[in-house]
């Protein structure tokens, strides 16, 4: 009863102040008493309806000088700081809403911010928690304000430099410093026996990261998060149960956010629980979104959800499910095709990082659906004409079958000989499961919650007193001395190391004896190096012993040099012996020692050789590396032929030169009239400038052969035989064909034939270009690049094949799966452009 | 300093050489004993005339040939005969031939003649039993003392061997197959070092001298089938009391160093004990510093395994000369750091 007539007064009361101030026309001191009159009264939910009807008057009709003192926000502040959060926050942001520009609207951005920073924000989370509360829906409506505020109040004044707090980052930062306290508050009320609701916070976290601001609004709350779950069994249950009840729609923006920015997966059980078991959403999103449907180069979030999945208490089955799935996958024809090869390399990852955990569960892997996937995957990975693609078929194919220990034999396992790049030593370290971290990690993660809680907190900083300005003072003076120390302790180091040393030449020279030249020490071998380029044929075919036929591969290139007339004679038949040369001893680079062999006969009689090379590229008894040596000797073949003479001699004589003025050579050591002439060179001044020799011509080698490289190539591409499918499965061949055509073409730049030979490459690149493996519409492009730097009047040849070719460029950037390709034809495109634009004698712009 | 050829290359029958030795006897002629593997004899070469002066003929491989100051010569062939052999002129007698069992690899180890007062003209050889060697008296064909491992070693066949005097006993040095070295009192055919393995391949070569400072220890230079070259240093101390208990001492390994191609079939040390020259697997002769071992020259000429390197004492007319025999049937003959 006593309460009732006490609500009833209060509301008497704000009427008469509402009835008061109107009459006073809201006169600074009239507003003022009233303020202070209602601070003291108690108001209660039903009054609040009254009150906020005074406060908006009050902020809408009050003196402007009232409301440009700091007194009002002072007074206002005072006043709703006693009230609900809930009825501040709403008051205030439909003021918020209504007002335009001007001092009230400061006014009430201002109160808002005093409010934020004195904690009404955490109250509200706290009080909402209550498990009498129900939810609302005044919830939605109050979390979609709040995160709503730095877009409206940056949209109001459109003035970055006002009402900083509420800029997007610190705004969300701090409201994640917000919620980590009132966690720790919700902590204490578990604490003392009482039962919580975490749909409140779920919301708010929900929303935050639906707008995206994910980012910021973890900044904070992570750490906190990661270091109080880890030791505190009561936030752990609190934060777990926050995560679970994050509405479906909006769980995928904060689960991507947790998996993708987790330090380590240690930290991501403690947070989120057995959640992907309970939920299903949450399972979909980590286990099929996170893991095979988001296009990340970053392999972190990988290693943060099968680190999170392998922690769990049904871990290996999870994870059997998981590498199952992704094996499936990753062992898609169509998707090793069609998907880029950062997001392959990101499968890739996956799989590893859960062969690595799934190896640590020793006991019941069941790995028996694995291997099929497996197989099927491995093969169209090795089929694939993308080195890198192949390695990571490599990788995953060794990791795997080490997990499901398929070979009984002991230690047998399967190796695959690839490069290792740093990529590959990435890949391969991803099997080893991180340690557990130790606790400098949560120290630091601790730390990184308190530097965040400082940064916004908005405290003003510490003053410099005269005692810190002393202390760092004093430290600068010690660091000083410090270093002053230590260099002299390394001098001292170094003299005495010059001391040691002349005690050893002591030791050295006692003996009298003067050394003669010693040769330079090399591996011994019984072998004899074949003097005649014949003794070498005929080694190569006997190749007895490992020794006598590296001798012989190695010095053919050398002997086919020294005796030209000779090699000729036998050219074709030592081209032949050594294209069919098998590396039975597993000689040291011997794939680049047959190839340039090879090459040096090539060169030395182009004509008959390069008939018989391309006529051997369509016959059936080579394997695919044998092609393709063929191909890279003609394309070597042909740049070494196009490269005039002269270069190479310029070259050698400058190497020469640069031996003749070292400065270091002793005057002494030359005979007296160079000394002499030497010194009058430098004395002498000349007057103008020597005239430079007119550069040598020399014959075109390869242009007259050009046709033997390069027509044949192009003969029997349709042409299917037993060994050899180029419109089919052998399409790595089919590219590099294209590759090696394209290269030749370039090679015959400068010379009279290169404008048949582009329009023939062009009108075979027209069969070619819609092939399906992107490797080979790669080197479509190429081989039109080529075509347009080497022809000398790109024009003429846009009548006729390059027109077709622009517009089939075109379409490529447009519509091709591959983005590479798309980059490649770009590229092109660009090109081909600014060659016509020169010729027709623009300016580039 | 630049680099280095041959003084002159001998050659005269198709045969890989084994074995080299510098002979000067009595007369005032210089000889350069030569050994021939397969049929080929030894030769002795007349240096002046770069001809050879004398043939003795053999049906076996020859293993090695040594020049007495006496005028004779002892030669070893792969089946074990042991010969002394009388020079006149351009003839050859042989005055002494005995069969021993188990010639393997091991060349015949004779005691040079001014180690010893007594006439006897004492030759190690391989024994009846596996790692042994026996010590015989040639002239009176008796063997002195049979060297035979105690049981517990594990030795193989062995491979090299040397005989000098110390203090008036004599004492056999061995390498055998396993890489051992050892070291006998002969006269109470006893061993008398630690036994300890030096190489893990067998002891192919070794050669010593006295230490000039130390009058019953060595210095000596080792080389296996491996790439190590060791130098070591050993004393023996006969207590004059009691002669039967010579004290057991260990090879001190001074200096060892590492070549890059394994295998090194020869090894002498020159006489004035300022260089050393060994002959390798790789067909390079090398010369290193007596004292640091430090490499001086690496002379490059043949194109067989080098068996065989010797230096000569210092010739007149000639100076101090090393010879290098090699499989591939040439002996060459350089000249160097002669001062």
């Amino acid at each position: 009863m006593s309460t009732a007539s006490a609500n009833r007064s209060t509301r008497v009361c704000i009427r008469e102040w509402i009835n008061k101030l109107e009459s006073n026309e809201y006169e600074s001191r009239v507003t003022s008493d009233c303020l202070l009159h209602l601070i003291k009264q108690k108001v209660t939910k039903d009054d609040e309806q009254l009150l906020s009807a005074l406060l908006e008057n009050i902020i809408n009709h009050a003196n402007h000088d009232w409301i440009s003192s700091l007194y009002s926000e002072v007074l206002v502040f005072d006043l709703l700081k006693n009230l609900p959060s809930e009825f501040s926050f709403l008051l205030l942001m439909a003021r918020l809403h209504e007002l335009s520009i001007g001092s009230r609207l400061e006014f009430v951005v201002s109160v808002l911010e005093k409010l934020f920073i004195g904690g009404c924000y955490r109250s509200l989370l706290v009080q909402e928690s209550n498990v009498s509360t129900t939810s609302s829906h005044l919830w939605s409506k109050m979390i979609t304000c709040i995160g709503a505020l730095p877009d409206h109040v940056a949209n109001k004044f459109q003035n970055p430099t006002k009402f900083r707090f509420f800029h997007s980052e610190t705004f969300f930062i701090f409201l994640g410093v917000e919620i980590a306290q009132a966690i720790s508050t919700l902590a204490d009320v578990i604490k003392n026996g009482k039962e919580i609701k975490t749909e409140f916070i779920s919301l708010n976290i929900g929303h935050f990261c639906l707008l995206g601001k994910a980012e910021y609004l973890f900044k904070a709350l992570y750490p906190a998060l990661i270091t109080h779950c880890e030791s505190n069994f009561l936030w752990q249950r609190i934060v777990q149960k926050c995560f679970l009840s994050v509405p479906d729609r909006q769980l995928e923006s904060v689960l991507t956010f947790l998996f993708k920015h987790a330090p380590i997966p240690h930290c991501l059980p403690p947070i989120l629980g057995d959640m992907v078991t309970k939920k299903a959403k949450a399972k979909y999103i980590i286990l099929h979104k996170l893991l095979l449907l988001s296009n990340l180069s970053e392999t972190t979030a990988a290693e943060n959800v099968i680190g999170y999945i392998s922690r769990l208490s049904n871990a290996t089955f999870l994870l059997t499910e998981t590498i199952k799935k992704l094996l499936e996958a990753w062992g898609n024809k169509s998707s090793i095709k069609h998907t880029t090869y950062q997001q392959h390399k990101y499968l890739t990852a996956s799989i590893l990082v859960c062969v690595g955990h799934l190896s640590r569960h020793t006991a019941d892997k069941q790995t028996d659906g694995l291997l099929e996937h497996l197989m099927a995957g491995m093969r169209y990975h090795l089929e694939s004409p993308d080195m890198k693609i192949r390695k990571l078929g490599m990788i995953v194919g060794e990791k795997v079958t080490e997990l499901m220990s398929i070979p009984t034999k002991k230690d047998a396992k399967l190796l695959f000989e690839y490069d290792c790049d740093d990529e590959t030593v990435k890949l391969i370290s991803l099997c080893d499961p991180e340690d557990k971290p130790t606790s400098d990690f949560y120290q630091s993660q601790l730390n990184l919650f308190e530097k965040f809680k400082d940064d916004v907190s908005f405290k003003a900083d510490v003053d410099d007193t005269t005692y810190s300005v002393a202390k760092s003072s004093f430290m600068e003076m010690a660091k000083a001395q410090k270093l002053q120390l230590t260099t002299a302790k390394d001098e001292e180091d170094n003299t005495s190391f010059e001391f040691s040393r002349p005690d050893d030449e002591v030791v050295d020279s006692d003996d009298e004896l003067t050394p003669y030249n010693l040769p330079e020490e090399a591996a011994f071998s019984k072998a004899s190096k074949p003097m005649y380029i014949r003794d070498c044929l005929e080694g190569l075919i006997d190749h007895k012993n490992q020794e006598e036929m590296e001798f012989c591969l190695t010095n053919v290139t050398h002997l086919v040099e020294v005796d030209v007339v000779a090699a000729k004679e036998i050219a074709v038949e030592l081209f032949k012996v050594i294209l069919n040369l098998q590396d039975n001893y597993a000689i040291d680079n011997f794939v680049q020692l047959r190839r340039s062999a090879l090459c040096a006969v090539l060169v030395c009689n182009p004509k008959e050789v390069a008939e018989y090379v391309t006529m051997e590229f369509y016959s059936e008894h080579y394997n695919l590396q044998q092609r393709m040596d063929m191909l890279d000797v003609l394309v070597m073949s042909a740049g070494r032929l196009s490269t005039p003479e002269t270069d190479k001699k310029g070259k050698n004589s400058e190497v020469q030169l640069v031996g003749d003025v070292n400065p270091d050579i002793d005057e002494s050591s030359l005979p007296w009239q160079q000394v002499v002439e030497k010194r009058i060179e430098a004395k002498t001044k000349r007057f103008g400038k020597p005239r430079k020799p007119a550069g040598k011509s020399n014959p075109d080698q390869f242009g007259p052969v050009a046709g033997y490289f390069f027509y044949p190539l192009m003969s029997g591409y349709d042409r299917r035989i037993r060994t050899l499918d180029l419109l089919g499965e052998d399409s790595i061949i089919l590219g590099r064909l294209l590759y090696a055509l394209g290269t030749i073409l370039y090679s015959t730049a400068n010379s009279l034939v290169v404008e048949k030979m582009a329009s023939s490459l062009l009108e075979f690149v027209a069969e070619l270009r819609h092939h399906l493996e992107s490797f080979v519409r790669k080197a479509c492009i190429y081989c039109v690049s080529m075509a347009t730097v080497s022809v000398p009047n790109v024009t003429r040849l846009l009548s006729s094949n390059a027109f077709d070719c622009r517009q089939w460029l075109c379409d490529v950037i447009k519509e091709d799966d591959d983005e590479d390709t798309r980059r490649a034809s770009a590229n092109a495109l660009g090109l081909l452009d600014a060659k016509v634009r020169v010729e027709l004698g623009m300016q580039a712009t | 300093m630049s680099d280095i050829s041959p003084e002159y290359v001998l050659k005269r029958l198709g045969k890989p050489v084994t074995d080299l030795n510098f002979w000067s006897s009595g007369s005032t002629q210089p000889f350069l004993l030569a050994s021939y593997g397969e049929n080929g004899g030894v030769d002795l070469w007349d240096l002046k005339t770069k001809r050879s002066a004398c043939h003795i003929a053999s049906h076996a491989p020859m293993l090695s040939c040594y020049g007495m100051n006496t005028g004779e010569v002892i030669t070893f062939d792969k089946e074990g005969q042991l010969k002394l052999v009388k020079i006149r002129g351009a003839e050859a007698v042989n005055e002494v031939c005995l069969s021993t069992p188990n010639a393997g690899f091991c060349k015949a180890a004779v005691l040079p003649m001014h180690f010893d007062s007594s006439n006897a003209i004492k030759v190690a050889v391989p024994g009846e039993e596996m790692s042994s060697m026996n010590v015989w008296d040639l002239k009176n064909t008796k063997i002195l003392s049979r060297l035979i491992p105690p049981d517990g070693f594990k030795l193989g066949m062995p491979m090299c061997s040397k005989l000098v005097n110390v203090h008036s006993n004599l004492v056999a040095f061995i390498g055998y197959e396993d890489g051992t070295m050892l070291k006998w009192d002969v006269t109470n055919e006893k061993v008398i070092s630690k036994g300890e393995r030096l190489f893990d391949e067998p002891v192919m070569t070794f050669d010593l001298c006295n230490d000039t400072a130390l009058d019953s220890a060595q210095f000596g230079f080792c080389a296996s089938a491996t790439n190590e070259l060791i130098k070591w240093h050993v004393e023996t101390n006969f207590s004059k009391e009691a002669n039967l208990n010579s004290k057991v001492e260990d090879f001190q390994i001074m200096k060892k160093i590492s070549l890059l191609n394994p295998g090194i079939a020869s090894l002498k040390i020159r006489s004035d004990k300022k260089i050393i020259a060994t002959g390798g697997w790789d067909y390079k002769v090398r010369i290193f510093s007596f004292k640091s071992l430090k490499p001086l020259a690496v002379l490059q000429y043949h194109t067989g395994t080098v068996q065989t390197v010797a230096f000569s004492e210092c010739l007149q007319s000639f100076g101090q000369l090393l010879a290098c025999g090699s499989n591939d049937n040439k002996i060459s003959v350089w000249k160097l750091y002669n001062s």
